[in-house]
């Protein structure tokens, strides 16, 4: 039985993956974290988070292989990319995801963003 | 020259069948003169480096100066040569002379001799002539030999020098190469004539663009243009391509261009070089982004949503400060690795200038508390731009007047004309010195570093600000007078907007 919505946090930089995990819980949502594309597309096999926070620049599998590789899939979360390139609207576009966050972003529109992709209905 | 003077000694003694013929060549203080070279002809000897003083022998020295030629038939008594009986005719047994001044492009030279032995001997007026006409073939030896010795010289720079030099003529054909230059038209495969030069290699700007045929420096210079520019040179055979300085100028003759010298150095390392320092730069600022999007995170987290003390707030709120500068110093760095690698972007709306002030100075205000900011704005006014970076713009001038200012007013006036609005910022402020008014829009420059007025700042304020002023299709200028104050003017075009 879930209470509260899982989000999805995607990021090669531990103490920001950290930080994201914090804080989205202080919010009141579940946080499973992933440290790059890969391990995100193992979490996927056994879980369907209401919302994936997704960093571009990672290794072993980057951000946008990420989103080709979930493109296309039946029931995919919303994507909001986490990127520090000077124009994070395009490539947000560029991946299709449904948002972008630039880095380094004010706590106030973390917290907007979140809420806004995952305050679905509790399952 | 040697060569030459032995064969005019030669032929002179022979023609004029005379014991001995000699050139003699005045010293620069024009106190002596130094035999350049003595032909005997009984024993085919040339010899050199005898002198003849002047204060031995006044007479003669005015005298060469003075006549076309001496023809002493007596040399003996003739009142002109008597003074050089002991010192030399003596000594030689000459009886008779002909000396006949050599020039030099209007100075005296020196002196043409034709010297008798034995019974004297009664010059005629043909050998008169004749001795004249040596002379004139020796000043034109001198001249042949001084063009000769520039020309050598020239040839030497040209050709010893790290740069391709190559000249056109009229039509733009390669008449003149370095080897240097002969290098790069081997490397192409040939191509003398422009038709073939282009079959053979392209021609591109700085950002890959091809530049055509009747647009390359040596053909703008053909027009009458200097033009100084880094081309790449796409050799089509070899199939590389390398970045030149090329610097091409008109040579004319009146008011006709009758060739063109284009000079290219090869840049290529160099530009590679620039091009990944920005890339490191643009590279090294998106790294700083995560850390700084940690410290500010947490400091905003804290503040928010954790019950922070009041001797904590004031801390905290320090830290999303220093956050949101740094944060700001990495967009410069972005911004200005961007512009540099032409990647600027411009997203063009209609914009009222008005507005975009009204907010510039409320920004301002924040800041600048001892500052008072008068808008003088007569009418709305629309113009087509990207309103961020306008406003980027705007605000480096104003930040710039309000920091290098004392307390006072920092005036932002709009004037209009039909074609164009001028934005001007005035402060009344320490001014830019006069030494460094040509680099105030150098990237990475900053006129006060170092001194009382070093406000810190990387010293790209400026320079971003001309760059987005002239991506619009404007232009940016400054009056100063140090100790008074400066004003920044940035013209934009008024188009049309719908």
């Amino acid at each position: 039985m879930k209470s509260r919505g899982e989000i999805l946090v995607v990021d090669d930089d531990p103490d920001l993956r950290e930080f994201l995990r914090l804080t989205i819980t202080s919010m009141g949502f579940e946080v499973i974290s992933a440290a790059n594309g890969q391990e995100a597309l193992d979490v996927l096999e056994g879980l369907n988070p209401d919302l994936i926070l997704l960093d571009m620049k990672m290794p072993v599998m980057n951000g946008w292989e990420f989103c080709r590789a979930i493109d296309g899939r039946d029931a995919c979360p919303p994507i909001v990319v986490l990127t520090a390139a000077p124009d994070p609207a395009a490539r947000a576009a560029e991946a299709h995801a449904d948002g972008w966050l630039g880095k380094p972003f004010e706590y106030e529109d973390l917290e907007a963003t979140v809420r806004k992709f995952a305050a679905r209905p509790a399952r | 020259m040697a060569d030459t003077f032995r064969a005019i000694t030669e032929a002179a003694a022979i023609a004029l069948d005379v014991e001995r013929t000699s050139i003699w060549r005045l010293l620069p203080d024009r106190n002596a003169i130094m035999c350049e070279d003595d032909f005997v002809r009984a024993e085919r000897r040339h010899t050199a480096g005898e002198m003849l003083a002047a204060r031995d022998c006044p007479s003669y020295f005015s005298a060469i100066a003075e006549t076309r030629v001496i023809a002493a038939h007596d040399a003996r008594t003739d009142v002109r040569t008597r003074e050089l009986i002991s010192p030399y005719l003596e000594v030689r047994g000459i009886t008779s002379m002909m000396d006949v001044p050599i020039w030099d492009k209007g100075q005296l030279y020196g002196v043409l001799c034709h010297e008798h032995v034995g019974p004297a001997r009664h010059w005629t007026s043909d050998e008169e002539t004749f001795a004249g006409n040596l002379a004139d073939l020796a000043s034109l030896a001198l001249e042949e030999g001084q063009r000769r010795e520039a020309e050598r010289r020239w040839d030497a720079v040209v050709n010893s020098i790290q740069e391709a030099v190559f000249v056109l003529d009229g039509n733009g054909t390669i008449v003149h190469a370095n080897p240097l230059a002969a290098r790069i038209i081997e490397h192409a495969g040939g191509g003398i004539t422009l038709a073939e030069r282009m079959e053979l290699v392209e021609f591109r700007d700085e950002q890959g663009r091809v530049i055509p045929a009747d647009r390359t420096g040596g053909r703008r210079s053909l027009r009458g243009e200097i033009v100084r520019e880094i081309n790449q040179l796409v050799f089509k055979r070899a199939g590389d391509r390398r970045s030149f300085r090329i610097t091409s100028a008109p040579m004319r003759t009146g008011d006709r261009i009758h060739s063109v010298v284009v000079v290219m150095a090869d840049v290529t390392e160099e530009v590679a070089f620039d091009r990944l320092k920005r890339e490191v730069l643009a590279a090294l600022a998106h790294e700083f982004k995560t850390p700084v999007a940690i410290v500010k995170g947490y400091a905003q987290f804290i503040s928010k949503r954790l019950d922070a003390s009041p001797a904590q707030r004031p801390m905290l709120d320090a830290i999303e400060r220093a956050s949101n500068r740094l944060q700001r110093l990495i967009d410069d760095l972005i911004e200005v690795s961007g512009i540099s690698l032409g990647r600027l972007v411009l997203y063009r709306e209609p914009v009222e200038l008005t507005a975009m002030l009204r907010s510039v100075v409320q920004w301002a205000a924040l800041a600048a508390t001892h500052h008072r900011l008068v808008l003088n704005a007569p009418e709305p006014v629309t113009v087509s731009a990207d309103l961020p970076r306008l406003e980027q713009a705007v605000r480096r001038l104003v930040d710039n007047a309000i920091r290098y200012s004392p307390p006072g007013d920092v005036e932002i006036d709009v004037a209009l004309s039909d074609k164009y609005v001028v934005i001007a910022v005035r402060d009344r402020g320490i001014g830019i010195p006069a030494d460094q008014t040509n680099r105030i829009f150098e990237l990475f420059f900053r006129a006060h570093a170092g001194t009382p007025h070093d406000v810190g700042g990387l010293g790209i304020g400026l320079f971003l600000a001309r760059e987005i002023t002239i991506r619009h299709g404007g232009a940016m200028w400054f009056e100063s007078e140090e100790g008074k104050g400066s004003t920044f003017y940035m013209r934009l075009p008024r188009t049309e907007v719908p």
